[in-house]
Protein backbone atom coordinates (compact mmCIF):
# COMPACT_ATOMS: atom_id res chain seq x y z
CA UNK A 1 0.00 0.00 0.00
CA UNK A 2 1.78 3.26 -1.33
CA UNK A 3 0.36 5.98 1.05
CA UNK A 4 1.97 8.65 -0.04
CA UNK A 5 0.46 8.53 -3.66
CA UNK A 6 -3.27 7.46 -1.40
CA UNK A 7 -2.80 10.74 0.27
CA UNK A 8 -1.83 12.82 -3.10
CA UNK A 9 -4.91 11.27 -4.83
CA UNK A 10 -7.11 11.51 -1.92
CA UNK A 11 -5.75 15.53 -1.58
CA UNK A 12 -6.42 15.69 -5.67
CA UNK A 13 -10.31 14.09 -5.23
CA UNK A 14 -10.49 16.73 -2.04
CA UNK A 15 -10.27 19.52 -4.51
CA UNK A 16 -12.60 18.06 -7.45
CA UNK A 17 -15.42 17.91 -4.39
CA UNK A 18 -15.04 21.24 -3.73
CA UNK A 19 -15.30 22.43 -7.38
CA UNK A 20 -18.05 20.22 -7.51
CA UNK A 21 -19.93 21.76 -4.45
CA UNK A 22 -19.23 25.16 -6.19
CA UNK A 23 -21.15 24.00 -9.68
CA UNK A 24 -23.74 22.38 -7.51
CA UNK A 25 -24.59 26.22 -5.67
CA UNK A 26 -23.31 25.01 -2.26
CA UNK A 27 -23.05 27.44 0.29
CA UNK A 28 -19.68 29.55 0.74
CA UNK A 29 -19.60 28.03 4.46
CA UNK A 30 -19.89 24.48 3.25
CA UNK A 31 -16.49 24.29 0.75
CA UNK A 32 -14.29 23.66 3.38
CA UNK A 33 -16.10 21.09 4.77
CA UNK A 34 -16.71 19.57 1.39
CA UNK A 35 -13.06 19.48 0.84
CA UNK A 36 -12.49 17.47 4.12
CA UNK A 37 -15.27 15.28 2.93
CA UNK A 38 -14.04 14.60 -0.21
CA UNK A 39 -10.51 13.90 1.30
CA UNK A 40 -11.99 11.78 3.80
CA UNK A 41 -14.25 9.82 1.87
CA UNK A 42 -10.99 9.35 -0.91
CA UNK A 43 -8.58 8.25 1.65
CA UNK A 44 -11.26 6.35 4.11
CA UNK A 45 -11.91 4.16 0.69
CA UNK A 46 -8.52 3.66 -0.81
CA UNK A 47 -6.89 2.53 2.97
CA UNK A 48 -9.86 0.18 3.16
CA UNK A 49 -9.03 -1.31 -0.70
CA UNK A 50 -5.18 -1.63 0.30
CA UNK A 51 -6.52 -3.49 3.52
CA UNK A 52 -7.85 -5.71 1.20
CA UNK A 53 -11.43 -4.61 1.61
CA UNK A 54 -13.78 -5.21 -1.60
CA UNK A 55 -14.54 -1.97 -3.14
CA UNK A 56 -18.03 -2.40 -2.73
CA UNK A 57 -17.82 -2.33 1.37
CA UNK A 58 -15.37 0.22 1.11
CA UNK A 59 -16.98 2.59 -0.75
CA UNK A 60 -20.13 2.22 1.49
CA UNK A 61 -17.93 2.56 4.09
CA UNK A 62 -16.50 5.67 3.22
CA UNK A 63 -19.95 7.12 2.20
CA UNK A 64 -21.64 6.36 5.28
CA UNK A 65 -18.71 8.20 7.34
CA UNK A 66 -18.63 11.41 5.36
CA UNK A 67 -22.66 11.43 5.90
CA UNK A 68 -22.23 10.35 9.49
CA UNK A 69 -19.94 13.42 9.83
CA UNK A 70 -21.98 14.96 7.61
CA UNK A 71 -25.66 14.90 9.39
CA UNK A 72 -23.76 15.10 12.79
CA UNK A 73 -21.42 17.83 13.16
CA UNK A 74 -21.68 20.10 10.33
CA UNK A 75 -25.36 20.61 10.80
CA UNK A 76 -26.39 24.18 11.32
CA UNK A 77 -29.59 25.52 11.77
CA UNK A 78 -31.49 26.06 9.04
CA UNK A 79 -29.07 23.61 6.79
CA UNK A 80 -29.86 19.90 5.47
CA UNK A 81 -26.71 17.73 5.42
CA UNK A 82 -27.42 17.55 1.37
CA UNK A 83 -25.28 20.72 1.11
CA UNK A 84 -22.26 18.33 2.07
CA UNK A 85 -23.84 15.73 -1.06
CA UNK A 86 -20.30 16.66 -3.13
CA UNK A 87 -18.03 15.29 -0.68
CA UNK A 88 -19.48 11.74 -1.57
CA UNK A 89 -18.94 12.56 -5.40
CA UNK A 90 -15.15 11.47 -5.64
CA UNK A 91 -16.03 8.09 -4.30
CA UNK A 92 -18.12 7.33 -7.34
CA UNK A 93 -17.14 4.78 -9.95
CA UNK A 94 -14.58 7.19 -11.63
CA UNK A 95 -12.12 4.25 -12.69
CA UNK A 96 -15.35 2.16 -14.19
CA UNK A 97 -16.61 5.35 -15.90
CA UNK A 98 -13.32 5.83 -17.38
CA UNK A 99 -12.98 2.34 -18.22
CA UNK A 100 -16.78 1.81 -19.63
CA UNK A 101 -16.09 4.99 -22.47
CA UNK A 102 -12.84 3.93 -23.64
CA UNK A 103 -14.56 0.29 -24.01
CA UNK A 104 -17.35 2.19 -25.54
CA UNK A 105 -15.01 3.78 -27.98
CA UNK A 106 -13.05 0.52 -28.68
CA UNK A 107 -16.38 -1.41 -29.14
CA UNK A 108 -17.84 1.27 -31.67
CA UNK A 109 -14.38 0.24 -33.28
CA UNK A 110 -14.21 -3.70 -33.37
CA UNK A 111 -13.49 -5.53 -36.99
CA UNK A 112 -13.77 -9.08 -35.75
CA UNK A 113 -10.59 -9.15 -33.67
CA UNK A 114 -10.84 -8.01 -29.72
CA UNK A 115 -14.21 -9.86 -28.77
CA UNK A 116 -13.04 -9.18 -25.25
CA UNK A 117 -14.09 -5.38 -25.43
CA UNK A 118 -17.39 -5.87 -24.82
CA UNK A 119 -17.37 -7.92 -22.17
CA UNK A 120 -14.62 -5.67 -20.86
CA UNK A 121 -17.78 -2.83 -21.32
CA UNK A 122 -20.10 -4.51 -19.54
CA UNK A 123 -18.32 -5.61 -16.76
CA UNK A 124 -17.32 -1.86 -16.26
CA UNK A 125 -20.90 -0.59 -16.25
CA UNK A 126 -21.61 -3.42 -14.02
CA UNK A 127 -18.94 -1.92 -11.27
CA UNK A 128 -20.93 1.41 -12.13
CA UNK A 129 -24.02 0.36 -11.36
CA UNK A 130 -23.05 -1.44 -7.89
CA UNK A 131 -20.33 1.22 -6.87
CA UNK A 132 -23.11 3.68 -7.24
CA UNK A 133 -25.80 1.79 -5.26
CA UNK A 134 -22.97 1.17 -2.58
CA UNK A 135 -22.50 5.35 -2.37
CA UNK A 136 -26.78 5.85 -2.08
CA UNK A 137 -26.84 3.05 0.40
CA UNK A 138 -23.25 4.12 2.40
CA UNK A 139 -24.79 7.93 2.29
CA UNK A 140 -28.46 6.77 3.42
CA UNK A 141 -27.10 4.91 6.22
CA UNK A 142 -24.67 7.25 7.55
CA UNK A 143 -27.36 10.13 7.19
CA UNK A 144 -29.77 7.58 9.43
CA UNK A 145 -26.90 7.19 12.04
CA UNK A 146 -26.15 10.62 11.90
CA UNK A 147 -29.48 11.87 12.71
CA UNK A 148 -30.36 8.93 15.33
CA UNK A 149 -26.85 10.00 16.97
CA UNK A 150 -28.53 13.63 16.83
CA UNK A 151 -32.24 12.62 17.90
CA UNK A 152 -33.45 14.97 15.17
CA UNK A 153 -36.17 14.71 12.45
CA UNK A 154 -35.07 12.64 9.09
CA UNK A 155 -35.54 15.02 6.34
CA UNK B 1 -72.57 25.85 7.10
CA UNK B 2 -72.27 25.37 3.06
CA UNK B 3 -69.68 28.74 3.78
CA UNK B 4 -67.63 26.48 6.46
CA UNK B 5 -67.77 23.21 3.88
CA UNK B 6 -65.89 25.99 1.40
CA UNK B 7 -63.71 27.69 3.94
CA UNK B 8 -62.56 23.50 4.65
CA UNK B 9 -62.36 22.94 0.92
CA UNK B 10 -60.13 26.35 0.16
CA UNK B 11 -57.64 25.51 3.41
CA UNK B 12 -57.12 21.96 2.09
CA UNK B 13 -56.38 23.17 -1.42
CA UNK B 14 -54.32 25.87 -0.20
CA UNK B 15 -51.84 24.25 1.95
CA UNK B 16 -51.45 20.84 -0.72
CA UNK B 17 -50.98 23.71 -3.49
CA UNK B 18 -48.27 25.02 -0.77
CA UNK B 19 -47.08 21.60 0.01
CA UNK B 20 -46.64 20.54 -4.04
CA UNK B 21 -44.63 23.87 -4.73
CA UNK B 22 -42.23 23.29 -1.72
CA UNK B 23 -41.50 19.58 -2.72
CA UNK B 24 -41.34 20.34 -6.25
CA UNK B 25 -38.63 22.97 -5.53
CA UNK B 26 -36.83 20.45 -3.47
CA UNK B 27 -36.97 18.01 -6.27
CA UNK B 28 -36.03 20.43 -8.98
CA UNK B 29 -32.77 21.88 -7.00
CA UNK B 30 -31.14 18.12 -6.90
CA UNK B 31 -32.81 16.85 -3.62
CA UNK B 32 -33.73 13.23 -3.83
CA UNK B 33 -37.60 11.60 -3.83
CA UNK B 34 -37.71 10.72 -0.33
CA UNK B 35 -36.73 14.59 0.61
CA UNK B 36 -38.95 16.06 -1.38
CA UNK B 37 -41.79 13.41 -0.03
CA UNK B 38 -41.09 14.24 3.51
CA UNK B 39 -40.91 17.83 2.72
CA UNK B 40 -44.28 17.42 1.50
CA UNK B 41 -45.92 15.64 4.37
CA UNK B 42 -44.09 18.09 7.04
CA UNK B 43 -46.37 21.45 5.22
CA UNK B 44 -49.02 19.28 5.23
CA UNK B 45 -48.55 18.41 8.93
CA UNK B 46 -47.53 21.83 9.64
CA UNK B 47 -51.23 23.50 7.99
CA UNK B 48 -53.18 20.43 9.67
CA UNK B 49 -54.31 18.44 7.10
CA UNK B 50 -53.84 14.33 6.89
CA UNK B 51 -54.87 11.88 4.39
CA UNK B 52 -53.90 13.08 1.53
CA UNK B 53 -52.17 10.33 -1.22
CA UNK B 54 -49.60 11.53 -3.22
CA UNK B 55 -47.95 10.22 -6.61
CA UNK B 56 -44.67 11.49 -7.34
CA UNK B 57 -43.00 11.38 -11.05
CA UNK B 58 -40.33 12.29 -12.32
CA UNK B 59 -42.56 15.12 -14.55
CA UNK B 60 -45.21 15.56 -11.88
CA UNK B 61 -46.41 15.50 -8.53
CA UNK B 62 -50.16 14.46 -7.68
CA UNK B 63 -52.16 14.46 -4.73
CA UNK B 64 -55.10 13.83 -4.31
CA UNK B 65 -57.91 13.39 -1.22
CA UNK B 66 -61.36 13.26 -0.46
CA UNK B 67 -63.15 17.08 0.75
CA UNK B 68 -66.70 16.72 1.59
CA UNK B 69 -67.74 13.63 -0.13
CA UNK B 70 -65.74 14.64 -2.96
CA UNK B 71 -62.41 13.45 -4.25
CA UNK B 72 -59.96 15.83 -5.79
CA UNK B 73 -56.42 15.35 -7.15
CA UNK B 74 -54.35 18.54 -7.35
CA UNK B 75 -51.02 18.11 -10.08
CA UNK B 76 -47.91 19.59 -10.09
CA UNK B 77 -45.84 19.36 -13.81
CA UNK B 78 -41.90 19.48 -12.85
CA UNK B 79 -39.84 21.43 -15.42
CA UNK B 80 -36.11 20.16 -15.66
CA UNK B 81 -33.84 19.13 -12.56
CA UNK B 82 -31.34 21.39 -11.94
CA UNK B 83 -28.64 21.64 -9.18
CA UNK B 84 -28.95 23.80 -6.69
CA UNK B 85 -28.39 22.83 -2.93
CA UNK B 86 -28.80 25.81 -1.00
CA UNK B 87 -32.46 26.33 -2.31
CA UNK B 88 -33.11 22.51 -1.79
CA UNK B 89 -31.54 22.60 1.82
CA UNK B 90 -33.33 25.66 3.09
CA UNK B 91 -36.87 24.60 1.63
CA UNK B 92 -36.21 21.05 3.13
CA UNK B 93 -35.78 22.63 6.41
CA UNK B 94 -38.24 25.56 6.27
CA UNK B 95 -40.75 22.52 6.09
CA UNK B 96 -39.59 20.94 9.06
CA UNK B 97 -39.63 24.05 10.71
CA UNK B 98 -43.29 25.15 9.79
CA UNK B 99 -44.39 21.26 11.15
CA UNK B 100 -42.64 21.79 14.40
CA UNK B 101 -44.80 25.40 14.63
CA UNK B 102 -41.37 27.14 14.85
CA UNK B 103 -42.99 29.64 11.69
CA UNK B 104 -46.68 30.13 11.30
CA UNK B 105 -48.41 29.97 7.56
CA UNK B 106 -47.41 33.93 7.01
CA UNK B 107 -43.76 34.09 7.44
CA UNK B 108 -44.06 30.52 5.91
CA UNK B 109 -45.00 32.07 2.88
CA UNK B 110 -43.03 35.11 2.77
CA UNK B 111 -39.60 32.52 3.67
CA UNK B 112 -41.32 30.48 0.79
CA UNK B 113 -40.87 33.80 -2.01
CA UNK B 114 -37.35 33.89 -0.51
CA UNK B 115 -36.32 31.02 -1.09
CA UNK B 116 -37.83 30.72 -5.10
CA UNK B 117 -35.83 33.46 -5.68
CA UNK B 118 -32.37 32.13 -3.97
CA UNK B 119 -29.79 32.92 -6.30
CA UNK B 120 -26.18 30.72 -6.62
CA UNK B 121 -23.73 32.18 -4.18
CA UNK B 122 -21.01 32.03 -7.04
CA UNK B 123 -20.96 34.33 -9.74
CA UNK B 124 -20.83 32.75 -13.48
CA UNK B 125 -16.97 33.06 -13.66
CA UNK B 126 -16.42 31.54 -10.40
CA UNK B 127 -18.50 28.79 -11.11
CA UNK B 128 -16.20 27.89 -14.76
CA UNK B 129 -13.26 28.35 -13.31
CA UNK B 130 -14.78 25.85 -10.32
CA UNK B 131 -15.54 23.01 -13.03
CA UNK B 132 -12.61 23.70 -14.63
CA UNK B 133 -10.50 23.06 -11.35
CA UNK B 134 -12.79 19.58 -10.74
CA UNK B 135 -12.33 18.57 -13.82
CA UNK B 136 -8.46 19.16 -13.79
CA UNK B 137 -7.81 17.22 -10.47
CA UNK B 138 -10.32 14.71 -11.14
CA UNK B 139 -7.27 13.93 -14.14
CA UNK B 140 -4.74 14.19 -11.86
CA UNK B 141 -6.38 11.72 -9.32
CA UNK B 142 -7.14 9.03 -12.11
CA UNK B 143 -3.50 8.95 -13.70
CA UNK B 144 -3.00 12.22 -15.80
CA UNK B 145 -0.25 13.93 -15.89
CA UNK B 146 0.59 17.82 -15.69
CA UNK B 147 0.45 18.32 -19.26
CA UNK B 148 -3.29 16.85 -19.36
CA UNK B 149 -4.40 18.95 -16.10
CA UNK B 150 -3.54 22.23 -18.28
CA UNK B 151 -5.39 20.52 -21.53
CA UNK B 152 -8.70 19.47 -18.94
CA UNK B 153 -8.89 23.08 -17.53
CA UNK B 154 -9.04 24.95 -20.67
CA UNK B 155 -11.18 21.90 -21.91
CA UNK B 156 -13.70 22.07 -18.80
CA UNK B 157 -13.63 25.87 -18.86
CA UNK B 158 -14.83 26.01 -22.36
CA UNK B 159 -17.39 23.29 -21.60
CA UNK B 160 -18.73 25.15 -18.49
CA UNK B 161 -18.62 28.85 -20.27
CA UNK B 162 -20.74 27.31 -23.06
CA UNK B 163 -23.31 25.45 -20.77
CA UNK B 164 -23.74 28.57 -18.75
CA UNK B 165 -24.82 30.50 -21.91
CA UNK B 166 -26.85 27.74 -22.96
CA UNK B 167 -28.69 27.23 -19.77
CA UNK B 168 -29.63 30.96 -19.97
CA UNK B 169 -31.21 30.64 -23.56
CA UNK B 170 -33.30 27.71 -21.94
CA UNK B 171 -31.64 25.08 -24.60
CA UNK B 172 -33.04 21.37 -24.08
CA UNK B 173 -30.58 19.29 -21.34
CA UNK B 174 -29.63 16.73 -23.25
CA UNK B 175 -28.56 19.23 -26.39
CA UNK B 176 -26.55 21.50 -24.13
CA UNK B 177 -24.79 17.96 -22.89
CA UNK B 178 -24.12 17.02 -26.32
CA UNK B 179 -22.87 20.28 -27.43
CA UNK B 180 -20.44 20.92 -24.34
CA UNK B 181 -19.14 17.71 -24.46
CA UNK B 182 -18.47 17.94 -27.82
CA UNK B 183 -16.69 20.94 -27.47
CA UNK B 184 -14.32 20.14 -24.37
CA UNK B 185 -13.64 16.69 -26.04
CA UNK B 186 -12.46 18.75 -29.46
CA UNK B 187 -10.46 20.82 -26.98
CA UNK B 188 -8.79 17.63 -25.35
CA UNK B 189 -8.52 15.58 -28.19
CA UNK B 190 -6.61 18.63 -29.64
CA UNK B 191 -4.95 18.90 -26.21
CA UNK B 192 -3.43 15.30 -27.16
CA UNK B 193 -2.63 15.78 -30.97
CA UNK B 194 -0.41 19.00 -29.58
CA UNK B 195 1.57 16.75 -27.63
CA UNK B 196 0.52 18.26 -24.48
CA UNK B 197 -0.35 15.23 -22.62
CA UNK B 198 0.37 10.99 -22.75
CA UNK B 199 -2.24 10.03 -20.93
CA UNK B 200 -5.00 10.22 -23.58
CA UNK B 201 -8.15 8.71 -21.20
CA UNK B 202 -7.64 10.55 -17.96
CA UNK B 203 -7.32 14.00 -20.22
CA UNK B 204 -10.57 12.83 -22.28
CA UNK B 205 -12.65 11.26 -19.61
CA UNK B 206 -11.74 14.09 -17.23
CA UNK B 207 -12.52 17.24 -19.76
CA UNK B 208 -16.34 15.98 -19.62
CA UNK B 209 -16.12 15.45 -16.07
CA UNK B 210 -18.20 18.06 -15.04
CA UNK B 211 -21.32 17.47 -16.17
CA UNK B 212 -21.42 13.39 -15.39
CA UNK B 213 -24.89 12.81 -13.44
CA UNK B 214 -23.63 11.69 -10.35
CA UNK B 215 -25.76 13.51 -7.77
CA UNK B 216 -29.07 12.38 -10.08
CA UNK B 217 -27.44 8.81 -10.21
CA UNK B 218 -26.84 8.42 -6.25
CA UNK B 219 -30.87 10.14 -5.75
CA UNK B 220 -32.28 7.00 -7.79
CA UNK B 221 -30.67 4.27 -5.87
CA UNK B 222 -31.79 6.52 -2.79
CA UNK B 223 -35.43 6.99 -4.21
CA UNK B 224 -35.40 2.85 -4.71
CA UNK B 225 -33.88 2.24 -1.54
CA UNK B 226 -36.45 4.06 0.40
CA UNK B 227 -39.17 1.13 -1.43
CA UNK B 228 -41.62 3.86 -1.98
CA UNK B 229 -40.40 5.44 -5.26
CA UNK B 230 -39.01 2.79 -7.28
CA UNK B 231 -40.80 4.33 -10.47
CA UNK B 232 -39.05 7.10 -10.20
CA UNK B 233 -35.78 5.93 -8.78
CA UNK B 234 -35.86 3.87 -12.34
CA UNK B 235 -36.62 6.85 -14.03
CA UNK B 236 -34.01 8.82 -12.59
CA UNK B 237 -31.18 5.93 -13.10
CA UNK B 238 -32.87 5.84 -16.91
CA UNK B 239 -32.30 9.73 -17.16
CA UNK B 240 -28.77 9.98 -15.93
CA UNK B 241 -27.86 7.17 -18.25
CA UNK B 242 -29.04 8.52 -21.28
CA UNK B 243 -26.65 11.96 -20.46
CA UNK B 244 -23.71 9.57 -19.35
CA UNK B 245 -24.70 7.97 -22.90
CA UNK B 246 -24.90 11.39 -24.61
CA UNK B 247 -21.64 12.47 -23.46
CA UNK B 248 -19.84 9.10 -24.04
CA UNK B 249 -21.40 9.95 -27.90
CA UNK B 250 -19.66 13.51 -27.76
CA UNK B 251 -16.09 12.64 -26.66
CA UNK B 252 -16.16 9.74 -29.71
CA UNK B 253 -17.71 11.83 -32.18
CA UNK B 254 -14.51 14.39 -31.28
CA UNK B 255 -12.01 11.78 -30.89
CA UNK B 256 -12.77 9.87 -34.14
CA UNK B 257 -13.37 13.39 -35.96
CA UNK B 258 -10.04 14.38 -34.65
CA UNK B 259 -8.02 11.25 -35.71
CA UNK B 260 -8.89 12.00 -38.83
CA UNK B 261 -7.42 14.87 -39.50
Amino acid sequence: MDLTAILVNSLWSAVFATGMAVVFSTPSWALVPSFCCGFIARLVRDLLMGWGASQNLATFLAAALVLFIAASFVRRPGVSPIVMLAGIIPLGAAGALFRAIVGFLEVSSLKGEGLSAPVALISNLSILFTTTCAIAVGAWTGYFIGQSVRRDQLV
Amino acid sequence: MATGLAQAENSVTQAVTVALDLSSLVLQSGGSTVMADTTLRNVLKGYGEAGISTVFRQDFIAASSVTNGQAWTVLRRLGPAGLHLIRASEAATLSERLAKGEVDTVEFASQFARIKQLASPFNPWITTLAAACAAAAFSRSTGGDWGGMGVVLAAAAAGQFLRSLLQKRAFSRWAITFICALISGFIAVGGLRLGLSRVAGATLIASVIYMVPGIPLINGFIDIASGKHLFVGVQRLFDASVVFFIMTVAAAIANSALQRT
